[in-house]
């Protein structure tokens, strides 16, 4: 009678919850999987195979034991051995379930809890090395990127092969996706985005010459210290392959106040003339802001002494959407 | 281990355990220690470098009380961490992207800067676009190494989309980057041995038929073709290399290949510097091997100027081990990772082997000889082993590794005992360069009784040009001519000239729409179908022993039929999966059955049982290079005995063979057959 009862109340529920019938994925394993890789997932199945069929009780997938991996795995198959795609034979769904349950099979691993892949910067700066997506052009990547943490909540993205800025944030850092699946997912900054390079493909805050437009730079170093995150390269004239300067710069909120203006990155840069060179060196000369932000409009640089150090503020101005746009604010002083 | 225990081990077979602990470190709550990297300071500081870009710093790791060490964090933040370098106190870490030197500019034991000594390959930001490292040389040159990307669908062909990638680069200390040698797949591991050879292991998969450990030297080609693009070969990135057709460049073979069921995913190799403390195996390499979670030993020596040896098990239990380093007291620390392949667990953190004083009995050394081994042991047996050897080679192909091909019993020659009890020689074996030699070695109580050596050269005689991996047809390839050249059109013209077949109609087939477990026949001449329940077997008129054979077939729902070979020994024709399994002995390692109602191509070679003159069997009867449609799925398949169905339990030397026709329904077409005898 109180079965009864219980059931009479469950009833509506399970009817207005309109439940999907979830695949079966023991079934389906049982029917589809168990022959070759056994009922256990052991690889003892009824079949023999050489190599022998897959065990999953040791782990050791070929192509991932993540559910992604696993998943791809069943739907394509691998080429060349007795494991086929069960694309088209099998429901998405249930070959998500039998990806569960085989992933079920294997020793279980700590699962790193995703919270647990984000870095904050916390006592001192922080550099991130990884890859990162581009935000100028979608499915493009930036192999080789830095993401500098300020302890000011600034975090500055960077691309190793240009040298050239890609984004400023503030807020939250970076969550690692690398550090799930099989590894070399992108980078994941989480600060709000504040400016990033999404109208043509050319970082800003490159430096330029004119006996050389094409300089080149090569990524030296990251450094952390006195509480700041910085980065050092070399600019080399491409067309003679000489190292003309070092330069080591990191960024920061600006503490100033402007009337017009909402925030202010600065961007520090010392520099040491490595190399007599013909040119003029101009920085930031060949890029205009965006839209919302105004820069430096081009720096020139005397011709220098070999082994001098010059020193000079560089600074992305974020204007006040009342206001126009102007392009004028920088400054330099001589070491 | 006190010394009656040592008596007592010295009289029984003893096991890994009893010779060399394994212990875990302890790691730090809450984290996870995804090691891909491993070296020590002068003092003793294990640092470790993580797949999570971090690099550890361990105080006290070779403490014999766990709960002394200490960990912290040197490093963050690095793309990945595969390989770590101590020189002279200096911290290198090879990056997924850069190698790099790091340094502790205040002596906080926290690395404060960052200096890239190279980044010079190219990366599109695929996953799996790995870099590994990286020992040094002589002169300060790191190598390390670039993996290729495996994009989907078609993943199981790995591609070199930037330059560089499938390589092992030379880096000089101040960071000139030069390309060093080339074809290489996954390649995990590197290391350089006493002999100061620079070797790196590979992983199995596609034009790597198992995982191989290698003898690298400037310019070599290991195999796998999608680097050759950044070559001239292909003129520098405007051409693709096929990822299915063989390059025309010759790769350099293993000096290894190792057996499948011992490795999956070989890590990298260290050589033994511990001058006996950790046992008796100086100079010899120890090899991570990931998915199983041991680690192996590798003998290498030098026949001919040709690098080659012998792999043998040495422990297992160790986790997932990827890398292996030996610390300042002689214990072999193993660095733990699965993360996104799986494989022993442990799946993280670090393994600590150490030799626990208690002498194992094990093969010391294996040198080859011209005609049989030479095998030292660690200490004196009495009594000469029961031996059983085979041989087999690979294919090179693109093929998601290779089973072990045209595989042979080998005759054990002569076995001697020298006097003292530590060296046994095995001669008079008729032996080939360009295959592996699988032994095992019973009755002597060898904690590991069983070696494989690839036999690259014999140490006399001219030099084989002949690859232990051998290129083959690829699967797909469907150009083979079989007329001519001895081939029996055995179904041409009047096809019952040949066959003795009541009851089977020459005809045209097809699937029956309405009840697709039937065929639906026409006139025609392009099949043969047994019709009704009283139909016999499709027999030869002829004998044969070995043959190749070569038949079409078609099956309808539910099919079932065989080949009976010498009308003994089955090769199941059957529509399901189990389709060219060899009924009692190995099933298809790949799916080439394509369903009911769908023309296919058999081919085969089937060799006789052999007997002395007493008519005693000398060796079982075989299938060798099975396929369906040009798709290999058995390289050699032994039948210990006739399988059920034979018309005899009797094996003799020849006989007809049948296809069977009382199991179920088959359409067959164009049987041609070449006896080998």
């Amino acid at each position: 009678m109180i079965s009864l009862t219980v059931i009479g109340l469950l009833l509506p529920l399970a009817a207005s919850q309109e439940p999907a019938a979830d695949p079966d994925g023991q079934a389906i394993y049982t029917q589809s999987c168990a022959l070759c890789h056994g009922e256990k997932g052991d690889g003892n199945g009824a079949a023999k195979f050489d190599p022998p069929a897959r065990s999953f009780v040791n782990g050791g997938y070929s192509f991932g034991n993540t559910p992604n991996a696993v998943f791809n795995t069943i739907s394509n198959g691998i080429g060349g051995t007795a494991m086929p795609a069960f694309q088209g034979q099998l429901t998405e769904a249930e070959i998500k379930a039998v990806a569960t349950l085989v992933i079920g099979f294997a020793p279980q691993e700590e699962i790193s809890d995703p919270l647990a892949a984000v870095l904050q910067v916390s006592e001192r700066p922080q550099i991130i090395r990884g890859g990162l997506n581009a935000y100028h052009k979608k499915n493009t990547v930036i192999p080789r990127a830095l993401v500098l943490g300020g302890l000011d909540g600034l975090s500055v993205e960077l691309d190793t092969a240009t040298m050239g800025v890609l984004a400023f944030r503030r807020g939250d850092f970076v969550q690692r996706n690398d550090w799930g699946d099989r590894g070399g997912a992108m980078l994941e900054p989480m600060g709000e985005l504040l400016m990033s390079n999404t109208e043509n493909g050319n970082s800003w805050g490159l430096f330029s010459a004119s006996g050389f437009r094409d300089a080149k730079f090569k990524f030296v170093a990251t450094e952390v210290s006195e509480q700041k995150a910085k980065v050092v390269y070399r600019i080399i004239d491409s067309e003679n392959s000489v190292e003309v300067a070092e330069v080591v710069e990191y960024f920061e909120i600006a503490k100033e106040r402007y009337t017009d203006a909402d925030f202010v990155v600065n961007q520090q840069i010392l520099i040491t003339w490595l190399a007599e060179c013909d040119a003029s060196l101009f920085y930031g000369a060949s890029y205009e802001a965006p839209t919302g932000w105004r820069v430096g409009r081009g720096l020139r640089l005397d011709q220098a002494e070999l082994g001098r150090s010059f020193s000079f503020l560089y600074q992305y101005v974020q204007v006040k959407e009342t206001l126009p746009s102007e392009s004028q604010h920088s400054e330099h002083d001589h070491e | 281990m006190n010394s009656l225990c040592i008596l007592l081990l010295a009289g029984c077979q003893t096991v890994e355990a009893d010779h060399y602990s394994v212990e875990f470190l302890p790691i730090p709550d809450g984290e996870t220690l995804e090691v891909g990297g491993i070296d020590f300071l002068s003092d003793g500081t294990m640092l470790l470098s993580t797949r999570r870009g971090r690099v550890w710093w361990v105080d006290n790791a070779m403490s014999d009380d766990m709960s002394q060490m200490k960990f912290h964090i040197f490093a963050e933040g690095l793309h990945e961490g595969l390989g770590l370098e101590v020189i002279d106190d200096e911290i290198f870490v090879m990056q997924r992207g850069e190698l790099s030197h790091l340094i502790d500019l205040d002596g906080d034991q926290i690395c404060d800067r960052i200096e890239a000594v190279s980044q010079d390959w190219g990366m599109t930001g695929n996953y799996h676009e790995f870099a590994f490292g990286m020992p040094v040389d002589e002169q300060g040159n790191f190598y390390i190494s670039t993996n290729v990307g495996f994009w989907s669908p078609d993943w199981w062909h790995g591609k070199a989309k930037a330059p560089r990638r499938g390589t092992i680069l030379k880096v000089t200390p101040d960071g000139e980057t030069t390309w060093f040698a080339s074809g290489v797949r996954s390649p995990c591991g590197l290391g350089i041995d006493s002999q100061r050879r620079l070797l790196y292991t590979d992983n199995q998969g596609d034009w790597m038929p198992v995982c191989g450990l290698f003898d690298v030297k400037q310019d070599d080609f290991f195999g796998h073709p999608s680097s050759l693009r950044w070559t001239a070969d292909y003129e520098f990135g405007a051409i693709d290399p096929s990822t299915t057709v063989a390059p025309k460049r010759q790769p350099k073979s293993a000096a290894i290949w190792i057996p499948y069921d011992w490795s999956r995913s070989t890590g990298n190799l260290v050589h033994d510097t511990t001058a006996g403390k950790f046992g008796p195996f100086e100079d010899q390499l120890f090899v991570a091997e990931l998915t199983l979670g041991n680690v192996l030993r590798v003998m290498l020596e030098d026949v001919q100027g040709v690098t080659q040896g012998a792999v043998v098990q040495f422990r297992e239990g160790v986790g997932s081990a990827i890398r292996v380093r030996f610390a300042p007291d002689g214990s072999l620390f193993a660095g733990l990772t699965n993360r996104g392949w799986g494989g022993l667990a442990p799946g993280s953190g670090v393994a600590r082997m150490r030799y626990r004083d208690v002498l194992p009995l094990e093969m010391a050394n294996i040198s080859l000889r011209q005609d049989g081994f030479v095998i030292d042991l660690t200490k004196p047996v009495t009594s000469i082993p029961t031996i059983e050897a085979r041989s087999y080679d690979y294919n090179y192909w693109w093929d998601y590794g290779s089973p072990e091909m045209r595989e042979k019993q080998l005759d054990v020659g002569d076995v001697e005992l020298s006097d003292d009890g530590l060296q046994i020689t095995i001669s008079n074996m008729k032996l080939s360069a360009g295959r592996c030699v699988r032994m095992q070695l019973f009755g002597i109580g060898l904690l590991h009784d069983e070696f494989a050596y690839t036999i690259n050269q014999l140490p006399e005689g001219e030099l084989c040009s002949e690859r232990v991996a051998k290129t083959v047809a690829p699967p797909e390839a469907r150009t083979v001519a079989e007329e001519g050249d001895g081939w029996l059109t055995t179904t041409w013209g009047d096809p019952f000239d040949n066959w003795v077949a009541d009851g089977w109609k020459l005809c045209s087939a097809s699937l029956d729409k309405s009840n697709p477990s039937r065929f639906e026949l026409n006139v025609g001449n392009s099949a043969l179908v047994n019709t009704g329940p009283n139909a016999t077997h499709f027999t030869s008129k002829d004998s044969y022993g070995d043959v190749e054979f070569r038949f079409s077939f078609m099956l309808p729902e539910g099919g079932d039929s065989g080949l009976y070979m010498m009308s003994r020994y089955e090769l199941q024709l059957t529509d399901d999966s189990s389709c060219g399994e060899i009924i009692g002995s190995k099933n298809p390692r790949a799916q080439a059955y394509n369903g009911a109602g769908e023309w296919h191509i058999m081919r085969g070679r089937f060799l006789a049982p052999r007997f002395d003159a007493d008519g005693n069997k000398t060796r079982n009867a075989r299938f060798e290079d099975i396929s369906i449609d040009y798709v290999s799925i058995i390289g050699a398949a032994e039948c210990n005995a006739v399988t059920g169905g034979a018309v005899s339990q009797q094996e003799v030397a020849s006989a007809p063979m049948f296809f069977q026709a009382t199991a179920g329904t088959i359409a067959i077409a164009d049987v041609r057959l070449k006896p080998l005898d």
